[in-house]
């Protein structure tokens, strides 16, 4: 009986989605007029189906159909989970008060898809991953009051710059290996990866670097070698995934600050050319790039992660196994970098592609706040930060189909793991500061012009 | 600025976009192929819970089936006709083979799962998966095991104009029901009783290999039907000597003649003029060293000269010596290409599958794998065939008010005596099965004839 349950729910998850990306499209396009809707409404629905989405997958993974009783301590972490993911929204779109509504119900919405995959996959994981939200949500509603303090941001670029060294230089020298690379550092039993934190650091130091248009090829240079810096540091890690997210968030701060074409070709170029030095020179770049191309000569080795990941994804209908049906636990690190194989799994391709839009959402969002900036500075922060949560996403999701070769990152606001969460609210939490500034800007003009 | 940004943005856009275009072509076209992996946890489980598909011959005759003991939870597998099916099904522990492999997804797929599911809930009916309906003629298959039973070899039947394998029976064999008992035994056993020899057997083709180099010199020597020439028996290029049969002198023989009777001096003259560039032309278009578009485990066969090649390599290429290796599978679909217009089908065991509530669903229509001889060069080589068995060396496949078409061969090799060949189709205008049979050390071409000449025959008084 409760299998037949699962499999009907199946399709009621796959109905929330496309109501929730409904009502997430009705926002898009309510400025332009094309068919009038209430828009608090919108986002109020879009609340609603978070909570209906949690609480039907809550009672489903919670249930034992061997006692035909539900596990109390799954039923209690899910609830609490909710309660966070809903008090946090609300309280932070009070914050923020003119920021995007579409953006913290897209937030967390992937969230609360993480948390409940979590929950399914090992529950004290999920307990764990509450503290890291926790955590992020109160460095998130601090944002706002610190950054009045701090008023001119863009002239502490040396200060991002050193603080990022510094951290950069502390794991090379104190780090610990884990899942293959160096990117970790344990202080009194918690360990963080500071190329996390220092991700937000280098965005800054580059739109600051950035916030007067450089005039000459000389400005460039700098800002050049240090992003270089930092990239062949993480090589040195073997963290190959921070080095590329990096890499193209130079790229595309560059180009958005100069506009100059002959640069991005030429930097992709380079970029080419130094990944094909990086196959010839390092062994551990040549064994992802041959598992990626053929996984199934080495299935029960250097392939099992991958080919798990694809079986996990190709065996079921395009509905999926239904909600705690799966086998996404076979597959190492599913909860972490995997996590997008077990969605996949579960919730079936449909859900999947949805939950693809509800990022690019996420993403949309982002630019819109850096497009509305008449200030160059945060635009350049809120593209900065935006294009980083997008290409990370990119990297994982396409690693584990299989489209490029796996590198390890976690997925945004989805993947268990506590600095990873905590930076991407963070992000979140400044590219929504910058959309409010805009809003209140707007709102200033628009009263000045009437009086 | 704002330009620049909106292009990053639609950069990223673009990713994304391909990125479910990837994940959707993934789940649509390639991930059916790939999960029918024993690494795949998810399939095994599945087995405990639902009564894994059936799987029938051409007739509808179960095959194999899956039943619950009473009293246990657990589906087991059995198997009607297990040695004489066993190389053709597989089994499906110990990491699974055959048919059972390879069709794995659709014999664990239930068809209207919630319907099934629901409908198990409340009637205690079973959730059955779908069945498969094989090519396979039982009667047929029987009867070659019957034949091949106790000597070392294989037997391939098909259809030469739709590529449907009618029958294939490998030997030695193996018990799929007692596999996991006698897996260590059978795994190191030198006689390799696991492999299907029809499909995986890699043997010198021996004399069937003048099919190609007939059809070689038919399409490249313009005066070739007319052409005669002096067997003594043997014959020297360069250092290389190569004899006939027994050494047996054919005296003044045409390219009929010569096939008829198989003489390999008047072969390896042919092969010597038409030299390695054509002759691999020739037998790349037949698919040596190709894909045969085979859905089971097959290794595909080869053919090394270039047009660097020593003289006594192309010669005794020329007579399917040397390093040319060849399956019995991929000999009879040559045959089988020969009458049938110089098409050869692609070929295949999957005729359809059959859900719970007996719909048809994925039947394989047959399509052309290659073209390796033109018509006009098809019908020389049939007409050719035809006096093989008529007065040459298969005149024991001769099967009255039929005419038929057949090659033998005789392939020495490096373990023992000279492996026997034969591959042939009946009725020779309008084939409507094609056997090849090989018979491991079993001496001269001659002795694995009989063989085909009874299933040939059976099978067109049955039909």
């Amino acid at each position: 009986m409760f299998e037949a349950v699962v499999l009907i729910c199946r399709y009621l998850f796959v109905f929330y989605m496309f109501y929730f990306l409904l009502q997430a499209g009705k926002c898009v396009l309510s400025p332009y007029n094309i068919h009038h809707i209430n828009i608090s409404w919108a986002y109020s629905k879009q609340r609603m189906t978070i909570v209906f989405f949690h609480l039907t997958a809550m009672l489903i993974i919670g249930f034992k159909p061997e006692t035909g009783m539900f596990d109390i301590y799954t039923v209690i972490l899910g609830s609490a989970g909710l309660i966070l993911l809903i008090g946090g929204n609300i309280i932070l779109s009070f914050i923020y008060k003119n920021g995007s509504k579409l953006l913290f119900n897209c937030t967390f919405f992937v969230m609360d898809i993480g948390f409940i995959m979590l929950l399914r996959l090992n529950t004290a994981l999920a307990q764990r991953q509450i503290i890291w939200l926790i955590t992020g949500f109160v460095a998130t509603m601090l944002i706002p009051p610190i950054l009045r303090v701090l008023p001119r941001l863009d002239k502490l670029k040396y200060l991002y710059l050193a603080l990022g060294f510094s951290l950069l230089a502390a794991t090379l020298i104190f780090g610990d290996v884990q899942g293959g690379a160096q990117n970790w550092i344990k202080i009194k039993g918690f360990s963080f990866q500071p190329a996390e934190l220092v991700k937000l650091l280098f965005v800054f130091y580059l739109a600051s670097e950035f916030s007067q248009k450089p005039s000459s090829f000389k400005e460039l240079i700098f800002p050049s070698a240090a992003s270089a810096v930092f990239v062949i540091c993480l090589v040195m890690q073997t963290d190959l995934g921070s080095a590329l997210i990096f890499f193209m968030s130079y790229l595309i701060m560059i180009y958005i600050a100069t506009g100059n074409g002959f640069i991005f070709a030429g930097l992709s170029i380079f970029a080419f050319a130094a990944s094909m030095l990086a196959y010839k020179f390092f062994s551990h770049v040549r064994t992802r790039v041959e598992i990626w191309l053929d996984p199934w000569s080495d299935i029960s080795g250097k392939g099992y992660q991958i080919t798990q990941s694809l079986f996990a994804i190709g065996t079921w209908g395009i509905f999926g196994s239904g909600l705690t049906r799966g086998y996404a636990e076979n597959i190492p690190v599913v909860e972490r970098d995997f996590i997008f194989a077990a969605v996949c799994e579960e919730f079936g391709i449909i859900f999947s592609v949805g939950f693809i839009f509800v990022f690019i959402f996420i993403f949309f969002c982002g630019a819109k706040a850096a497009l509305r900036n008449y200030n160059r500075f945060l635009s350049l922060v809120a593209s900065g930060l935006t294009g980083l949560l997008c290409f990370q996403s990119f990297l994982i999701i396409g690693g584990v189909t299989k489209l490029i070769p796996l590198t390890g990152v976690t997925l945004p606001f989805v993947s268990y793991g506590g600095t990873s969460i905590v930076i991407s609210f963070v992000s979140i939490g400044i590219i929504q500061w910058i959309y409010a500034m805009n809003t209140l800007r707007e709102q200033q003009e628009f009263f000045d012009r009437r009086t | 600025m704002k330009k620049n940004i909106k292009f990053i943005f639609w950069f990223y856009f673009s990713l994304f976009l391909l990125l479910i275009i990837h994940l959707v072509k993934f789940k649509v076209s390639d991930s059916s192929d790939l999960i029918s992996n024993s690494y795949n946890p998810r399939l095994n489980s599945i087995e405990a819970t639902i009564k894994r598909g059936t799987i029938y011959d051409r007739n509808g005759e179960a095959l194999a089936y899956s039943e619950k003991i009473s009293g246990d939870e657990k589906y087991i597998r059995n198997y009607n006709y297990p040695r004489e099916f066993s190389h053709i099904l597989g089994f499906i522990s110990n990491g699974k083979s055959g048919v059972e492999s390879k069709y794995n997804f659709y014999l664990e797929s239930l068809h209207n799962e919630l319907f099934q599911r629901i409908n198990a809930v409340f009637n205690h009916s079973e959730l059955t998966a779908d069945s498969i309906v094989l090519t396979i003629d039982k009667d047929l298959q029987l009867e070659a095991y019957r034949l091949l039973e106790g000597k070392k070899g294989a037997v391939v039947a098909l259809e030469p104009d739709t590529g449907k394998i009618l029958s294939m029976v490998s030997y030695p064999d193996f018990d799929p029901e007692n596999i996991s008992q006698n897996w260590q035994e059978l795994s190191e056993d030198e006689e390799s009783p696991l492999i299907n020899r029809a499909s995986q057997g890699l043997y010198p083709p021996g004399s069937t290999f003048k099919i190609i180099t007939a059809a070689s010199a038919i399409e490249n020597i313009d005066d070739i039907m007319s052409r005669r020439y002096n067997c003594k028996g043997e014959e020297y290029f360069d250092d290389k000597k190569i004899r006939c049969f027994n050494l047996k002198a054919h005296g003044n023989v045409n390219l009929t003649g010569a096939f008829a009777y198989s003489c390999n001096t008047f072969f390896s003259q042919l092969g010597n003029e038409l030299g390695g560039e054509k002759l691999r032309l020739n037998a790349e278009n037949a698919l040596f060293n190709k894909d045969l578009g085979y859905e089971l485990e097959y290794n595909k066969s080869s053919f090394a000269l270039t047009k660097y090649s020593s003289q006594s390599e192309i010669v005794e290429t020329s007579i399917g010596q040397g390093k040319t290796l060849a399956t019995p599978l991929h000999m009879a679909m040559i045959a089988a290409a020969a009458g049938n217009n110089g098409i050869m089908m692609k070929p295949y065991v999957l005729d359809y599958v059959k859900t719970y509530n007996d719909k048809i669903k994925n039947q394989t229509v047959p399509v052309m794998q290659a073209k390796p001889f033109s018509p006009d060069t098809a019908y020389e080589i049939t007409q050719m065939m035809e006096k093989v068995v008529e007065e040459g060396t298969g005149v024991q496949a001769k099967i009255k008010g039929v005419i038929t078409a057949g090659k033998t061969g005789t392939a020495e090799n490096s373990s023992g005596d000279d492996h026997a060949w034969f591959v042939g189709f009946a009725p020779a205008d309008k084939p409507k099965i094609c056997v090849c049979v090989i018979l491991e050390n079993a001496g001269s071409g001659s002795k694995a004839v009989p063989t085909a000449q009874k299933l040939m025959q059976r099978y067109l008084e049955k039909s």
